[in-house]
């Protein structure tokens, strides 16, 4: 047995993008134990329901994160249809689709880059990224920012998207697909991204299913789970299979999402497609009462929102497990026996968004 | 089309018998949440088989209660457990791993267990 050291990662760190601590218990160059702490950036914007009303706190929920943010949202807005057992117009259900889609694909664009950058392969990681602005150019034309759109209300959107700007997006992702294949043919067949991929933070279906994780920490060990796949918000109108990879690595992972960005062009045609004319909203009366807890498919993973309410303008709790909270134990399941050089690369495979666990 | 939340109930003495049925019976944890108002405190345990059926168990409890873990049962639960203590104030007994309130590094400790009142303008404009 080599002689143990402990090295603190994070929660500052170059390779690091978000604020999370391991203190990494090593033999030699091998981990064999860590141990987290988060909590630097806590910010308990559930606590808020309490100062804010429940329409206010929809664009508070927006802010628990700046990627998936027309998602948390969305989210929102939904388990408080819940609890006013509002359905918003089909209109309004394909125009989150698309918005949820286009999140996911920046949300992956920017994973795919950041993973690049951190085997160090920049050029790449370039090339992820400049794809990346052309849907954060959708989103500012649509709802009028890159970062925090805040389209979303109880019972149905705030604003439209007219016909030449649904046929003008179509347009733009098609023409995006024959470069998104050119940066996946280099994740997937690149020798130097195989060889710092595969193999590594390896997960069973069974190991990866009981300890809890979620999205592409899931589908990438052969677990066919995706919330898409309960068939609602919208879903239920279009063909949907989730991506699932056998590998159980960080490749794996790294082609499920390479795959979802695929796909998500494939659903955001098909709802654009299907998408009717009329109305965008449903108005809701009163103030809310009772609980209701809705399951979502973030970026990266399954997302939970729970909101309890008593019959007044505010809640008495809304609560949010976001996937990376989820996704925290099978990375520390994957990290004993791994080189120290390979932390980063997997503490990156989570794609962790430590901002919205902090939420 | 909304998942109705129903729940069913579970007492602290048969909580871990429970989780040991329920991952027996092919369920895996997804979520433990504490909800405190001002009239009541729980928990809601929520568990989730692969073809998406859900089960979702609550749990009364009152503030500074002691209750049991269910980390031996399933791991990952000592994280959700170590947010609830620190967050809530419950002590948790048995976890797998016990941050001893360093989980979060908030300033302040058991940050949700004080209630605001919506009415008090002075704290709706802090």
């Amino acid at each position: 047995m080599g002689k143990r050291t402990v090295v603190p990662f994070g929660p500052q760190h170059p390779v690091l993008p978000e604020p999370i601590h391991l203190d990494l218990v090593l033999e030699d160059e091998k981990v064999v134990e860590a141990i987290p702490s988060i909590g630097f950036v806590h910010r308990g914007l559930e606590k808020l329901v309490e100062k804010r009303d429940y329409q206010e706190m929809a664009y508070v929920s927006e802010r628990i994160c700046g990627i998936c943010s027309f998602v948390h949202g969305h989210g929102y807005c939904e388990t408080l249809e819940g609890l006013f057992q509002v359905e918003v117009p089909d209109r309004a259900k394909f125009l989150r689709i698309m918005w949820g889609e286009l999140s996911r694909m920046h949300s992956h664009l920017l994973w795919l880059g950041l993973m690049a950058d951190a085997f160090g392969f920049e050029s790449l990681f370039m090339q992820a990224w400049r794809l990346r602005e052309k849907i954060l150019d959708i989103f500012e034309q649509t709802t009028g920012g890159r970062i925090i759109h805040s389209v979303c209300k109880v019972g149905g959107l705030w604003r439209d998207v007219p016909e030449d700007m649904l046929k003008k997006i179509v347009e733009t992702l098609e023409g995006m697909e024959g470069e998104l294949q050119e940066l996946a043919n280099v994740f997937l067949k690149d020798y130097t991204v195989q060889k710092r991929t595969q193999g590594l933070g390896k997960m069973s279906a069974e190991e990866a299913f009981e300890c809890g994780a979620m999205g592409p920490m899931l589908r990438g060990s052969g677990v066919a789970m995706d919330m898409r796949g309960l068939g609602q918000s919208g879903y239920e109108h279009l063909k949907f299979d989730p991506v699932v990879e056998q590998g159980g690595d960080c490749y794996a992972r790294t082609n499920v999402r390479i795959r979802e960005v695929f796909q998500s062009i494939d659903l955001i045609k098909q709802a654009i497609g299907l998408m009717p004319e009329g109305s965008i909203e449903n108005k809701v009366k009163g103030s809310p009462e009772g609980e209701c807890l809705v399951r979502m498919e973030q970026p990266r993973g399954q997302v939970i929102y729970y909101a309890k309410a008593n019959g007044t303008r505010h809640l008495e709790r809304f609560r949010v497990r976001t996937p990376t909270f989820a996704n925290i134990m099978p990375l520390l399941n994957m990290l004993p026996g791994c080189d120290l050089a390979d932390v980063p690369i997997l503490v990156l495979t989570i794609d962790p968004c430590i901002s919205c666990t902090e939420r | 089309m909304f998942e109705r939340l129903e729940t069913k109930s579970v007492d602290k003495a048969g909580l871990v018998e429970k989780a040991k049925e329920l991952r027996q019976d092919s369920y895996r944890l997804i979520q433990l949440h504490c909800v405190k108002t001002v009239t009541e405190m729980f928990l809601i345990y929520s568990f989730e088989k692969m073809d998406y059926e859900v089960v979702h168990y609550r749990m009364d409890v009152t503030e500074g209660e002691t209750l049991p873990s269910i980390s031996s049962v399933y791991t990952h639960a000592c994280l959700y457990e170590n947010e609830t203590n620190e967050l809530f104030g419950l002590n948790i007994s048995g976890m797998a791993i016990d941050f001893k309130g360093t989980f979060y590094e908030t300033a302040k400790n058991h940050a949700f267990t004080d209630i605001v009142n919506p009415q008090d303008k002075k704290v709706s404009k802090s």
